[in-house]
């Protein structure tokens, strides 16, 4: 079955966004730690994320930007390992369950909740960069769509659930 | 639920076990116990149609309606 397939091969791809964003927030943590006592470390934190220039300014900018990006990976490894168990419980029979409800749900607020880290680091790097001069790198803020597209869906989908509940208690 | 199933009453006057009447018209057992004690949504007509065929009796001896 051609849907099955597909299935198969987005439980894979979803397996393997896991992996990788799971290594990144891992690496850039690594690396922050290691920029405490080296600061050439701030310059290559992970594939040319240069912040040696809010190092130098000010520690505490320095950690909460990290931090941001610490807690904006982890949102997208965590929705990936959503992903990874909506698939992997997935019955292509019987497609609407709770449990698939949940997890979309989930999803869309963890969208949500990117949408506001990546906000909140767009304010914070532009103010920093009216005070201090460092060329701010904005972040894009696409999420809010998703997490909307995301919600919608839910909602469908749980509409869903409510029609194949009553077709299995339709005799 | 305003509309009452009657299944055990007519059973009962065919002396007519719900297992047998199951394997008749062709649905589980899990089912016909849903549709007894009132838990369906709804019935399709050719389930009503194979049950009254089998007990041969009429929709009306199986369901009705009481007003909640």
């Amino acid at each position: 079955m051609k849907t099955k397939r597909i299935l198969k091969i987005m439980h894979v791809f979803a397996w393997i966004a896991l992996i990788g964003l799971s290594i990144k927030v891992g690496a850039i943590i690594i690396s922050y730690l290691v920029s405490l006592g080296n600061e050439g470390a701030a310059k290559d934190l992970y594939e040319g994320m240069n912040l040696v220039a809010y190092k130098q300014n000010s520690l505490v900018h320095y950690s909460i930007i990290v931090g941001y990006r610490v807690i904006q990976f982890g949102l997208q490894a965590y929705i990936a390992f959503l992903v990874v168990r909506l698939l992997s419980n997935l019955n292509i029979n019987r497609p609407f369950n709770l449990n698939a409800l949940k997890a979309m749900q989930t999803i869309s607020y963890s969208l949500l909740l990117m949408w506001a880290i990546v906000v909140a680091h767009n304010i914070h790097v532009g103010i920093l960069e009216s005070t201090t001069g460092i060329k701010a790198t904005l972040v894009s803020s696409e999420f809010i769509l998703m997490a909307g597209i995301v919600y919608v869906f839910s909602l469908l989908f749980k509409r869903g659930l409510e029609l194949q509940s009553e077709n299995d208690l339709t005799i | 639920m305003p509309i009452i199933v009657n299944l055990d009453v007519v059973l009962a006057k065919r002396k007519m076990k719900s297992k047998d009447l199951a394997e008749i018209i062709g649905i589980t057992t899990a089912n016909l116990s849903i549709l007894k004690s009132g838990k369906a949504k709804a019935i399709r007509f050719s389930t009503l149609e194979a049950i009254c065929k089998a007990l041969d009796c009429q929709p009306s001896d199986i369901l009705e309606y009481v007003e909640e």
